[in-house]
């Protein structure tokens, strides 16, 4: 388009009607069609005539009187920005795809060898070789079962090594609650 | 006269609108209803024969289409998708109807969803022969008044609304620029809707 001269606003809706107007005009356009009602005015004269010449029945009719207006009411109610509605994917009601279901299974199944492998060596100081699994399967459903009736608590060996070799280098154990500078307190009686 | 109704349009004008809608300008959302609310009031009307049922289905649709905006990429034309939320709201309501006939027992035409089939009109109680008359009306004037233009001016503005030739194959077709193209379209419209404003004026009222 040759944009030597300004084109008059109204030419420009014209050519922005066909789809014809530069990007930098329509920028400006758009601003003016938001505010000047007789560029609206004229968008819907613009339609009219168009759609009258496609087709005689599509002449504005009487219901066309208040549409706009009724429907600008209902507008009024709705978000400024159109919402996105929330979307129910199909996959949902008859669960997770196929791969998906399969990722779940196998990381039950990893967490429930891993809790009873610990268990298991936990176990293995106390407890006759040959019940050793059984113990730690019955100890890990007991402690899954009713955690706050026994107060079991499962604790890795290897963990609990680790915790005791680096407890030199910290303040305090990890198992203690920390007691800042006060570590220990005497008492020494006076001589009598 | 021919109906030229499923010509295309450039999509952009379209699309440029919908975008300004989606970052929060309404009115932009209310020139395309401006745009299209005679082809999808037209378009329930055969599917429904109630005019304030046919009023509040269009109402419907383009609630909805708002609501769902966001999902418009423009894949397709912008009144390809409003299209089919318009037949979709009006067959979704007749089928309420069906289960509920007291709403309504002179609503339901007939439930063809294809634009293109030929409407069963009858004017109905609120469709009163003065409205009928003043659509007439606008159509005869439009007419007239096209008749009336410069042979250029004329055969522009046909090129354009009735074949759907773009300002290029128009310019190439007059043997003239772009931008006389651009400015004959132009002044055919302001020539006709110098003609039709005030009808609409009258017919609608000042509605902003």
């Amino acid at each position: 388009m040759n944009n030597a001269r300004p084109l008059p606003l109204e030419e420009q809706l014209s050519a922005f009607v066909d789809g014809e107007l530069t990007p930098e005009a329509l920028t400006q356009l758009l601003v003016e069609l938001s505010q000047q009602d007789t560029l609206r005015e004229d968008w819907h004269a613009y339609h009219v005539v168009g759609d009258v010449l496609r087709s005689a029945d599509l002449a504005p009719n009487a219901t066309e009187a208040a549409f706009w207006s009724r429907l600008e009411q209902r507008l009024g109610n709705e978000p400024a920005r159109p919402m996105p509605a929330p979307v129910l994917h199909a996959g949902v009601r008859n669960g997770a795809p196929a791969n998906q279901r399969w990722a779940w299974v196998v990381g039950a199944a990893l967490s429930v060898v891993a809790v009873t492998v610990s268990v298991g060596l936990w176990q293995r100081d106390v407890a006759p070789a040959g019940s050793q699994l059984a113990v730690a399967v019955s100890e890990a459903v007991v402690a899954a079962a009713a955690p706050e009736a026994n107060d079991v608590m499962i604790r890795d060996p290897h963990l609990d090594a680790l915790l005791q070799a680096h407890q030199q280098l910290g303040g305090h154990s990890a198992w203690q609650m920390p007691s800042g500078f006060l570590r220990n307190a005497t008492y020494e009686e006076p001589p009598r | 006269m021919t109906d030229h109704t499923d010509i295309a349009v450039p999509a952009d004008t379209d699309m440029v609108l919908v975008e300004r809608t989606l970052a929060g300008d309404q009115r932009a959302y209310g020139l395309l209803v401006l745009k299209y609310q005679r082809r999808i009031q037209r378009l329930i009307g055969r599917m429904v024969r109630d005019v304030d049922l046919v009023e509040d289905i269009a109402q419907e649709t383009f609630i909805r289409a708002y609501r769902a905006l966001h999902q418009f990429r423009g894949d397709a034309q912008f009144y390809t998708w409003l299209y089919r939320i318009a037949v979709n709201t009006a067959k979704k309501f007749l089928m309420d109807l069906k289960r509920n006939p007291t709403v309504s027992d002179r609503a339901g035409a007939f439930s063809d969803d294809d634009e293109t089939s030929a409407p069963q009109y009858e004017p109905t109680t609120e469709e009163t022969p003065e409205s009928v008359l003043a659509a007439k009306e606008i159509g005869a004037v439009v007419n007239m008044a096209i008749d009336a233009l410069p042979e250029e001016l004329r055969q522009a503005v046909v090129l354009r609304e009735m074949d759907g030739l773009s300002y290029e194959e128009i310019a190439l077709a007059m043997d003239c620029p772009i931008g006389t193209v651009r400015s004959r379209i132009f002044r055919a419209r302001e020539a006709i809707s110098s003609k039709i404003k005030p009808l609409l004026d009258k017919q609608t009222g000042k509605r902003w």
